[in-house]
């Protein structure tokens, strides 16, 4: 039963893992760009539902969409400041440029609101749920259920609409993409708003049941990382698996040991992954 | 008396597609052979399953009479096989001469001995006045003498040359293939992946056909040259 | 310009000896300190093109091989530099070995994992302290015999100094001495391209990991004396990504692959962030223990607690933003056409 009940936890964390593993790999499969700065928006999400909800009154969930939208606007604004002139940079110019960003982003939130600690006190998802004997987090399963729709909406939008059949033309090559009339510039600013937004998404899921403070993204990212390592960069269906399996990992290791250690484990399955697939699961390069 | 290089039913698969499938054929010491096809044919997966780049799902590979099928390139290389790429990839940011003394340096040789020796193989190919000079900066047929006297100071008794016509103007074939012919003079037995049919017919003592990762025909230049399927599938509108 | 870097050091041979309050002497500490650290990451980094964002590791095993041996033993640096070097040397054929079959991104963020995971267990390891870190103790050294066994120097900084001054250019002399050499051609030819000297007979491999030794023995060394001078070690600050990227930054600033690029990072980054800590902080002057890191983490930590609203960081952040985007090849790269 105790074993279930790791399954179950697993996978909910897992499920907000793949959300936030899916924005990453959107930018990487599109621009060959790891953004270090990830977990930023994903913080700036957070920090935006929580204001919402003081100054509003708004739950966070109904702050989801707007998130969505500021963080979309802002993945853009980034895409055109930044971002597209470390299209032709090297590897480690691109490194440094986004982490530069975490740097900038994170000391922002810390001179803007402080360290301290905010949480966002009980909304209508506030509850524990009893199935047969396993504990259901009322926030935390939102939220999975959440990223899970916003995981499939990414699905269906990457797969069934012209853009984003576009947006996977310019990932596999921007070259082709272009002679065959796609405005390559275009489809780079969308998967920076995308990938904003996803995160943001789930930035907001979560600001009902994690404690903000400016460090909270990029605690949250680096697993993402390992997801997408794993999956294979490029692979946005290999970043889904990837955070699914990241999430179990982590819980039942830090079950099995202790929760310190948690994140040791997803480490660990990163080298073993990548020493027998050196492209990661489903990678492409 | 086993030839120097033996391929015997080489296959390799990337993803549902056979690049390679059971390819076989000899290469005798101190001759030149030609490997040619149409584009996608897998000729450069050839290249790449003899030296070393990439193991073969089937098949071996023997050099000298030794099993030599996975190896690494390094190893490889130091066996006595040598290899030009088609794209090619000089080091930018060493000079001409730096570039052809990696190899020696290698295989253990001071700095002194390795500078005299890359300076003999850059008069071999023609470009020793520009040994002090960065190898990005070189044209486009300097940087193919340059990847053959690379090779070359690797001293190999066996040579893949991929492609190395490529991009080269008319006018300045002729000098090529004379340099080619150099190279065999100086020892070196050679396995040419060529487009141009002229190079072919002057240079190659045998020709190995491939198509669609399979070799179709084999024999001397001008009994493939004559083969319906070579004149079919790859002659076609060129002229030879 | 031939004569500018011993123009330089013999600048930084007299400097202490003009300069003779401590906070200046400890910036310029710091600042050959991590001189020394980018010359050592430049090495791996710079010749042979391998990027590590991971280095912090070696850092953190020269700081805590030390600090451990000499709580338990009272035995310094001096003594046990050999068991730092060959758990470093353990470390980086432990870390090269799989990670070098792998290239591009997934080699870089193979680094940062390794390192992450090495902090997670020395975060937790309760005979390292865990996240409190190990304190030196403190010895008040009868002679200068006995100050120099245990490498407590605490009349003045001047031991320190010089031995920060040795550190550098020893670190200097190495990066140039591989560059010059057999091994130096190598390594920028599996650099520039990989494949080609595959080909050549280079064996890469070997030759990766041979790098990375050099380089994390350096970094060790560089480890040992920050735990001998600091006499405090923790795992912020000696074991983190901070850390790891701080030192590549350093290193790249200045333009990586150049002998001196590393130094010019260092001499301008550290001082600024020094300087500026100091500033925040009201106060100038800092002891020897106390001083809870270094550069970036020092100012991260003073600020953690509260102090000054991270503004550096944000500095710091943008700086780094504004050479990525516009001199990627690091401000040497104004200098020089062709690095």
């Amino acid at each position: 039963m105790i074993y279930a009940q790791v399954l179950v936890d697993g996978l909910i964390v897992g499920l907000m893992f793949a959300l936030v593993a899916m924005g990453l790999s959107l930018i990487y499969g599109v621009m060959n760009i790891v953004n270090f700065a990830h977990g930023e928006f994903m913080m700036l999400a957070m920090y935006l539902c929580y204001f919402l909800w003081v100054g509003l009154g708004l739950d966070p969930i109904a702050s989801a969409p707007i998130a969505a939208a500021v963080m979309f606007g802002f993945g853009v604004i980034l895409y055109r400041l930044l971002a597209r002139y470390l299209l032709g940079a090297s590897m480690i110019a691109q490194m440094f440029a986004t982490f530069g960003l975490l740097l900038f982003f994170q000391a922002l939130a810390n001179f803007l609101w402080k360290a301290d600690a905010r949480t966002i006190g009980d909304n209508w998802s506030t509850g524990l749920l009893n199935l047969g004997g396993l504990y259901f987090n009322g926030p935390e399963m939102v939220a999975a259920a959440g990223a899970l729709v916003t995981a499939l909406a990414l699905f269906w939008f990457l797969n069934r609409t012209e853009t984003g059949l576009c947006l996977q033309a310019t990932a596999e090559d921007p070259q082709v993409a272009s002679l065959m009339g796609i405005n390559t510039d275009r489809m780079y600013a969308l998967a920076w708003g995308l990938s904003a937004a996803t995160i943001g998404v789930a930035g907001a899921l979560a600001s009902t049941y994690l404690a903000i403070t400016p460090l909270v993204g990029a605690n949250w990212a680096l697993p993402a990382f390992v997801a997408v390592a794993i999956g294979g960069f490029g692979s946005i269906t290999g970043a889904f698996w990837g955070g699914i399996i990241i999430g179990l990992v982590q819980t039942a290791g830090g079950f099995f040991t202790s929760p310190s250690y948690k994140l040791l484990f997803v480490y660990l399955l990163f080298l073993v992954v990548v020493l027998v697939r050196p492209h990661g699961l489903m990678g492409k390069r | 008396m086993p030839a120097l290089l033996e391929v015997r039913g080489l296959t390799r698969r990337f993803g549902g597609v056979f690049a390679n499938h059971d390819v076989s054929f000899d290469v005798a010491e101190g001759s030149i052979v030609g490997l040619i096809g149409p584009n996608g044919a897998g000729k450069t997966t050839v290249f790449n399953l003899i030296t070393g780049f990439l193991a073969p799902d089937l098949g071996e590979v023997r050099f000298e009479g030794r099993d030599i099928t996975g190896k690494r390139p390094d190893v490889l290389s130091r066996r006595g096989i040598a290899r030009t790429f088609q794209i090619l990839r000089p080091f930018p940011r060493l000079t001409v001469e730096e570039n052809v003394m990696v190899g020696p340096i290698a295989r253990g040789e001071s700095m002194s001995a390795a500078r005299s020796r890359a300076h003999r193989c850059l008069e071999l190919v023609g470009i020793a006045h520009k040994a002090g000079d960065l190898a990005r900066g070189l044209s486009t047929g300097q940087r193919k003498r340059l990847e053959m006297a690379r090779a070359m100071a690797t001293e190999p008794r066996l040579l893949l040359l991929d492609e190395i016509t490529g991009g080269v103007d008319q006018p300045s074939i002729p000098a090529l293939i004379a340099l080619v012919g150099k190279l065999r003079d100086e020892g070196a037995t050679l396995l040419v992946i060529e487009h141009n049919m002229r190079v072919i017919m002057e240079l190659a003592e045998k020709v190995v056909f491939l198509h669609l990762g399979k070799k179709v025909a084999e024999g001397p230049p001008q009994e493939i040259a004559r083969h319906p399927k070579v004149v079919e599938l790859y002659l076609g509108s060129q002229h030879a | 310009m031939k004569w500018l870097p011993v123009a330089f050091l013999v600048a930084l041979a007299v400097y202490p000896l003009v300069f003779t309050q401590p906070f200046p002497q400890h910036v310029v500490i710091m600042a050959l300190l991590f001189a020394a650290l980018g010359t050592a990451w430049n090495i791996l980094g710079g010749l042979a093109g391998q990027v590590s964002f991971g280095h912090a590791l070696y850092f953190g095993v020269g700081a805590y091989t030390t600090a451990w041996f000499y709580k338990a033993f009272g035995l310094s640096a001096l003594v046990t530099w050999p068991v730092a070097l060959a758990i470093s040397t353990l470390a980086a054929v432990a870390v090269g070995l799989p990670t070098f079959r792998l290239r591009g991104h997934y080699f870089v963020l193979a680094s940062v994992f390794i390192m992450q995971a090495v902090y997670i267990v020395v975060s937790n390891w309760g005979a390292l302290g865990a996240a409190i870190g190990l304190e030196l103790p403190v010895h008040r050294p009868t002679g200068a015999l006995d100050a120099l066994w245990h490498l407590q120097f605490h009349l003045s900084k001047l031991p320190f100094y010089y031995g920060a001054l040795a550190l550098f250019v020893a670190t200097l002399a190495a990066f140039e001495w591989i560059r010059r050499s057999r091994l130096g051609l190598l390594f920028v030819a599996l650099r520039e391209e990989e494949d080609a000297a595959r080909s050549l007979g280079v064996d890469t491999m070997r030759h990766k990991l041979l790098a990375l030794i050099v380089s994390a023995a350096f970094t060790t060394l560089c480890g040992m004396f920050y735990a001998q001078y600091v006499l405090y070690v923790e795992p912020v600050s000696t074991t983190s990504l901070t850390i790891s990227v701080e030192i590549a930054f350093i290193a790249i600033f200045g333009g990586v692959g150049l002998l001196w690029g590393p130094t010019l990072g260092a001499f301008v980054i550290i001082p600024l962030t020094e300087l500026l800590r100091a500033y925040l902080s009201g106060h100038i002057g800092l002891g020897l223990s106390g001083t809870r890191g270094s550069g970036i983490m020092a100012t991260l930590n003073y600020l953690a607690a509260g102090g000054g609203g991270q503004v550096d960081i944000l500095l710091y952040g943008l700086l780094i933003v504004l050479i990525a985007r516009f001199q990627p090849r690091g401000v040497l790269g104004f200098f020089r056409k062709l690095d």
